[in-house]
């Protein structure tokens, strides 16, 4: 009994937060919302960029410009900011990587914890979902998600 | 022509707008849920309804169970702009009334097509 108390101590104390190339897990809310909010300012950024070269384009096709070469200069000027602002995708991709590490660690330590403790699998009572019927999120087409075209095809 | 777009996301409803704009539709109204949405439906007569799915705290589903019950309004044009793509999320909007399904993402040429298909 003493022993197997020790072990499930050391068990416990080895799920604690680790130093080093992973990120401590209560930091991985906060790292989920930094990855948020990253996104959204690159999506706005690339919006506002978008917006800009439509507006100088429009304002080419239209013969309206006073300057072809400055509104050709911001066409070019906010394609290359767009390329610039998608930079965020290396960034958030690190930042959301971190954040599995540390989810997969935790997931090893409870599965040693499970097992240290001889806790059968029919023993783990789960609390039921709750009802969100039909709101699955998006699903890859090995989760059943289908493409447009098999879309179109239920439509008719 | 007259277009609410529903989105909880406001970079989706921008990006859904930007593409409108480029379409050539430029009156565009937005909403952020379904309850929104429902108020202004109500208030004004819109030509065309764009509503993603996954909302609080009424889903786009039944926001279109709402128009399609509505007395006057049942016959709006109303496509479901969504991430989910499951069969049975399909047949469900089929089956409340949608009259497109577009699968997020998608392109502009896709939604023009879509657009086309339900004004015709």
């Amino acid at each position: 009994m003493s022993r197997m108390l020790a072990e499930t101590r050391s068990a416990i104390i080895s799920m604690a937060p680790q130093s080093g190339g992973t990120i401590r897990l209560h930091e991985a809310g906060e790292t989920l919302d930094v990855v948020v909010g990253e996104t959204e300012r690159a999506t706005l950024e690339i919006m506002h960029q978008a917006e800009r070269a439509q507006a100088a384009a429009a304002r080419l096709h239209a013969g309206t410009s006073t300057d072809a070469a400055a509104d050709l200069s911001e066409v070019n000027e906010a394609a290359t900011a767009i390329v610039m602002a998608c930079i965020f995708q290396d960034i958030t991709g690190q930042r959301i990587r971190k954040v599995m590490t540390a989810l997969r660690e935790m997931e090893d330590r409870v599965a040693s914890l499970v097992a240290l403790l001889g806790i059968e699998s029919g023993d783990l009572v789960t609390a039921a979902p709750a009802e969100t019927p039909l709101m699955n999120g998006p699903s890859s087409a090995a989760e059943g998600g289908l493409q447009q075209g098999a879309v179109d095809d239920l439509f008719g | 022509m007259k277009i609410l777009v529903v989105d909880d996301y406001s970079t989706m409803r921008r990006i859904v707008r930007n593409l409108l704009d480029q379409i050539g539709y430029k009156e565009v109204e937005e909403a952020g849920n379904g309850v929104e949405a429902l108020e202004k439906i109500k208030a004004t007569r819109f030509d065309l309804v764009i509503s993603d799915w996954n909302m609080e705290p009424m889903t786009g589903l039944d926001l279109l169970k709402e128009v399609r019950g509505h007395a006057t309004l049942g016959k709006t044009p109303f496509i479901m702009v969504t991430a989910e793509s499951k069969t049975e999320n399909v047949i469900a909007a089929k089956q409340a009334g949608a009259s497109q399904y577009i699968v997020k993402p998608f392109t502009a040429e896709t939604l023009k097509a879509k657009i086309a298909s339900v004004i015709a």
